[in-house]
């Protein structure tokens, strides 16, 4: 008899340990989230933000399947800039472009300059979002030598010089071919280079690699964006696996997306081969 | 350091008097009586008085009492009872040599009332070889998967073998082979134990407050003694399986004994099992599938070179071989790419020369040297399926190399000779180095990095008697570097105490430094399963941790053993590779610095009969992390943490031929960090992304894990020699227990109708044959 409880005593106490742990679905979880999307130019006016709503993974599929990217646009939002803490200057959402804000038409328009801080708040749908960011130094690119033309064999890689009062700076690369180009003419092939503040550490040098550059004898455009921590943080950190996730590092409060702004400078060269 | 070094002579001197003490007492060897094994923690002691000990690593014990005729009991499981009639003179130390027989009946040892003099420990467990096999398997007898039957031993996931001891990261268990420590013994998929079981003669794992001779790891020790050999004749066993074959062989050998033993496995064929890890709409018929073998060699000798001096070389050495390896063939196989292609092969090796000796009947002195290598390549080629930029180069070609060495000489030294105490002490010498390059798409051109570093460390310990009932140990030790600014103290204080003759209350705590330390790259999906040692440095202090253990024990003949602990830990130190990327400047800006706690309570039953063993464990346990990286400033759920667990583990004899052993397991799920929902956002110079909507790190858990594993052995003769046919069922319900759960956007929009996890082995039955001669 004794026996008998002990055991009774055990297989209860599994049974309630089993269904002790507790299992919940995140996706029942879903709550929607404000998206901020927003970027400043270092020496340009100010264009717009863009305010969103996160969705449920079953709508995502149908807009990504259509390949849309600006869905569950919010209007009616609260949304102004703050420069230094100083200026404020109030966007209103664009009559033709819904969830979209810019600045009011009565308002002087916006030139960011480096150095200055950005603070972004924004009230909409019963929730507060706000971010900063600190506009980077302007960049300038070394002249390259004789009339942009680039000289490779088919394993060099294309260094560029980068000139900025800053050593250490963040960027972005972009290379694209030229769009009339051969049989791809409606094609523009382009190739990106994720931001590796390690590449200036010592010199402020944009190293290549060779396989952006698919074809000789043609033109190519090389855009560098110098990043500001925001979006360099977001950059690097978009790169994960989704089996387990890390966190993409946005530096939005209450909300998601990102608020950021850079410094741009571009360059055509002729990529051509040693000997020719 | 000029007060160190005079303090340590005067020390010596003290001791060299205590050395030349003249006293009664009773000192020799515990052995088996048919191959002179060692016996190991055997209980000795002296009928009718509280007068007793247990026997040390190597089989001596040291018995100091009034001069007399007495009779002296000697017992151990598994073994028949012997008693002996003894003289002790005055001023003389009586020897003797004892054998025990063993016998096929499982007796429980008889133990001493009171406390032994051997210093007792506060959470650890002592296994002998037979108690590894309690426990069914696949493939064959594991180590690691005995020991996360355990209370307060977890696991990852079935594929990996790496365990975490009370919360502790894996890196922070230190593995001695015969006091020589391993860099981290691992082999793949979970499937086959660390180490090959037949050279096992005993195991002690301490899951925390370790005794202070155990040096370099902050949390918790696993101490594996291999067997010396058969000193009377040659025997071994023979060992064929569905997935690799072992042998072991022992003989006596001039002064002593040698023993080798050997594993290689054909794992090839787990190919068909991996086929059967995924749907089968989910495999893309095309892709590499992996194939992996390893084998391992351990060595040992013990020779007596004279009556007082005794020479131990050993060695081991483990290597395994993964090609073809595709980490994206878990994925959808409409993204999944017949190219990529990784191998990785990795190896541990070590060896060691100890000589013991005994100065006197009271002390003893070992000298012992060791050298441990660890080190791994890691290449290959994948396709960026997941990379949340679009246009990104599409292959990404890698490699990878990490070498980790560590050698040093240990001075060891116990002494017996004052009442009520049992003093020892130890000087450490060691060196440890390491290599790593890395090539590769997110890796900046030919990062290579080396290092070393050498550490000098005292340590000293006394298990002092209070009284018949009460134990208390105190210990401390120093530790100095060339590249630590400052001397490093640790320190160990436990006690026990014997309320009744059955119920016994025991405490703890001590704070410890590690000096190595293992890192697993993050985000970069395909170097995930590549783990990378560092040794601490100026740049990288030692992780430092604090236990405090307390609890209770109780035995009774009838009701049977129960033990109860509560503990708590943290630690400071701890490193995480950042994840994303790894960057030039090595340390700075490639690693976050962070702490960790963790806290349970563990309860442990166990029921030991002539004919059957039982034991159920229970443990609750939180672990937490945090680091000095965006996103994770604040405590989360470390990945491995699983809140409760619960073991239970039955071996019961069915006919003096057929033996079944069972465990399962139930825990809750790990932790995990769930997508719940998503957004486009376009970025500068219009690159379109999806950014998901994340919950805090580690937020959710994945179902419960619950497994059966059944084994049935029979015994028999075959060629007139001993031996056993096993038939092993691995998850006998099939129970495709859940690793986590897919956050492709694309899968997660199918979890609407089915949920799509990524699931472990399913049944797995295996057998096995082992011949005896």
């Amino acid at each position: 008899m004794k026996l008998k409880k002990r055991y009774t005593l055990i297989c209860f106490s599994l049974f309630f340990l089993y269904y002790g742990c507790d299992y919940i679905d995140p996706i029942d979880t879903f709550e929607p989230k404000l998206v901020i999307q927003g970027y400043l130019y270092e020496s340009k006016t100010f264009s717009n933000v863009v305010l969103k709503q996160t969705v449920s993974d079953e709508d995502l599929l149908k807009h990504i399947y259509y390949q849309e990217n600006d869905f569950k646009l919010i209007s009616d939002a609260e949304i102004s800039l703050s420069v230094d803490d100083s200026i404020f200057i109030f966007l209103t959402e664009s009559p033709d472009k819904p969830g979209r804000y810019v600045v009011k038409p009565d308002s002087n328009s916006f030139i960011a300059k480096s150095g200055q801080k950005v603070t972004l708040d924004c009230i909409a749908e019963d929730q507060y979002l706000s971010a900063e960011t600190i506009i980077p130094d302007s960049i300038f690119l070394d002249m390259l030598y004789p009339a942009n033309d680039i000289y490779i064999d088919s394993t060099d890689s294309v260094v560029i010089r980068i000139n900025s009062r800053d050593d250490n700076i963040s960027y972005f690369v972009k290379v694209e071919e030229n769009e009339e180009f051969g049989s791809d003419v409606d094609f523009i092939y382009h190739n990106y280079l994720p931001s590796k503040r390690y590449f200036l550490t010592t010199n402020n040098t944009v190293i290549i690699p060779n396989n952006f550059f698919r074809y000789f004898d043609i033109e190519y455009k090389i855009i560098i964006l110098n990043l500001d921590q925001n979006l360099f943080d977001f950059y690097r950190s978009l790169t994960s696996p989704p089996f387990n996730p890390e966190p993409v590092i946005m530096h939005v409060m209450g909300g998601l997306g990102i608020f950021g702004s850079a410094s741009q400078a571009e360059v055509i060269v002729e990529v051509k081969k040693i000997g020719d | 350091m000029n007060r160190i070094v005079k303090r340590f002579f005067i020390f010596l001197i003290i001791s060299k008097t205590c050395l030349s003490a003249s006293v009664s007492g009773l000192n020799g060897i515990v052995l088996d009586s048919t191959s002179y094994e060692p016996l190991i923690y055997a209980n000795v002691f002296i009928e009718g008085t509280t007068v007793g000990t247990i026997t040390d690593k190597n089989g001596y014990f040291y018995i100091q009492a009034k001069p007399g005729k007495y009779r002296l009991i000697v017992s151990y499981i598994g073994y028949e009872k012997n008693s002996t009639s003894v003289e002790i003179k005055p001023n003389k130390t009586t020897k003797m040599e004892i054998k025990l027989k063993p016998t096929s009946v499982v007796l429980e040892a008889v133990e001493v009332k009171g406390l032994s003099k051997t210093p007792t420990l506060s959470s650890a467990i002592f296994l002998q070889h037979r108690d590894i096999s309690v426990v069914p398997v696949a493939g064959d007898k594991d180590l690691a998967r005995m020991l996360t039957t355990l209370p307060g031993i977890t696991f990852n996931n079935e594929t990996s073998a790496k365990i975490y001891i009370r919360g502790g990261d894996p890196d922070q268990t230190l593995y001695v082979i015969d006091g020589a420590p391993v860099v981290f013994p691992s082999h793949l998929f979970g499937i086959y134990s660390m180490f090959n079981t037949d050279a096992i003669k005993n195991v002690q794992v301490i899951k925390s407050n370790p005794p202070l001779e155990y040096f370099g790891k902050a949390g918790s020790v696993v101490d594996i003694i291999n067997n010396e050999g058969n000193r009377d004749k040659l025997t071994g066993n023979v060992k064929l399986g569905l997935l690799n074959t072992s042998s072991n062989i022992e003989f006596p050998f001039a002064l002593g004994t040698m023993g080798f033993s050997f594993r290689r496995t054909y794992f090839e064929l787990i190919k068909w099992t991996l086929l059967s890890l995924t749907d089968d709409k989910d495999i893309n018929p095309n892709s590499g599938l992996p194939e992996y073998y390893f084998h391992d060699f351990h060595f040992k000798t013990v020779q007596q070179l004279n009556e007082k001096i005794k020479l131990t070389i050993n060695g081991y050495k483990s290597r395994d071989y993964l090609n073809n390896f595709n980490p994206d063939l878990r994925f959808d196989s409409a993204i999944d790419s017949a190219e990529d292609k990784n191998s990785s092969n990795w190896q541990n090796e070590m060896y060691s020369i100890k000589l013991e000796t005994f100065i006197n009947p009271q002390t003893q002195i070992s000298f012992q040297y060791y050298n441990t290598k660890y080190n791994v390549v890691y290449s290959g080629t994948n396709t960026l399926l997941y990379n949340r930029i679009p246009g990104i180069p599409d292959n990404d070609t890698y490699d990878y190399f990490n070498q980790f060495n560590d050698q040093g000489l240990y001075v060891r030294a116990n002494y017996r000779g004052l009442a009520n105490h049992f003093l020892k002490t130890g000087l450490y010498i060691t060196n440890s180095s390491y290599r790593l390059t890395m090539n590769g798409q997110f890796i900046p051109d030919s990062l290579t990095h080396t290092g070393d570093n050498t550490y000098i460390s005292l340590n000293a310990q006394d298990s002092w008697h209070l009284s018949v009932l009460t134990e208390l140990q105190i210990g401390s030790r120093i530790t100095f570097s060339k590249s630590l600014n400052k001397p490093i103290f640790d320190m160990r204080v436990v006690f026990k105490h014997f309320l009744t003759e059955r119920f016994t209350i025991k405490g703890g705590l001590g704070k410890y430094s590690q000096y190595q330390n293992m890192v697993t790259p993050q985000g970069l999906f395909y170097l995930e399963s590549v783990d990378l040692w560092i040794p601490a440095t100026e740049e990288n202090p030692p992780v430092e941790s604090r236990h405090l253990v307390f609890g209770f024990d109780y035995k009774s003949k009838t009701w049977g053993k129960l033990d109860v602990e509560g503990y708590t830990s943290a630690t400071t130190g701890n490193l995480l590779l950042n994840p994303y990327e790894i960057k030039s400047s090595f340390f700075s800006e490639n690693f976050s610095v962070g702490s960790g706690y963790s806290y349970g309570i563990e309860f442990l039953y166990e029921k030991n009969l002539s004919d059957h063993y039982f034991r159920i464990g229970y443990n609750y346990s939180k672990s937490f992390r945090k680091y000095n990286f965006p996103g994770r400033e604040k405590y989360y759920r470390a990945t491995f943490n699983r809140a409760h667990n619960i073991n239970l583990v039955a071996n019961v004899k069915l006919s003096d031929k057929w033996v079944l052993n069972t465990s399962w397991f139930l825990s809750s799920g790990q932790p995990y960090t769930a997508a719940t929902g998503a957004a486009g956002i376009t970025l500068p110079l219009n690159i379109d992304v999806t950014l998901y909507q994340l919950s805090g790190i580690n937020e959710f858990e994945l179902p419960p894990y619950h497994r059966l594993d059944i084994g049935l052995v029979k015994n028999f003769k075959m060629l007139k020699r001993k031996a056993q046919f096993e038939i092993n069922v691995f998850n006998v319900y099939n129970h495709r227990n859940t690793i986590g759960m897919e956050q492709n956007i694309y899968l997660m929009a199918k979890r609407k109708t089915e949920p799509i996890y990524f699931k472990m082995m399913p049944i797995l039955p295996s057998i096995g044959l082992n011949v005896e001669f």
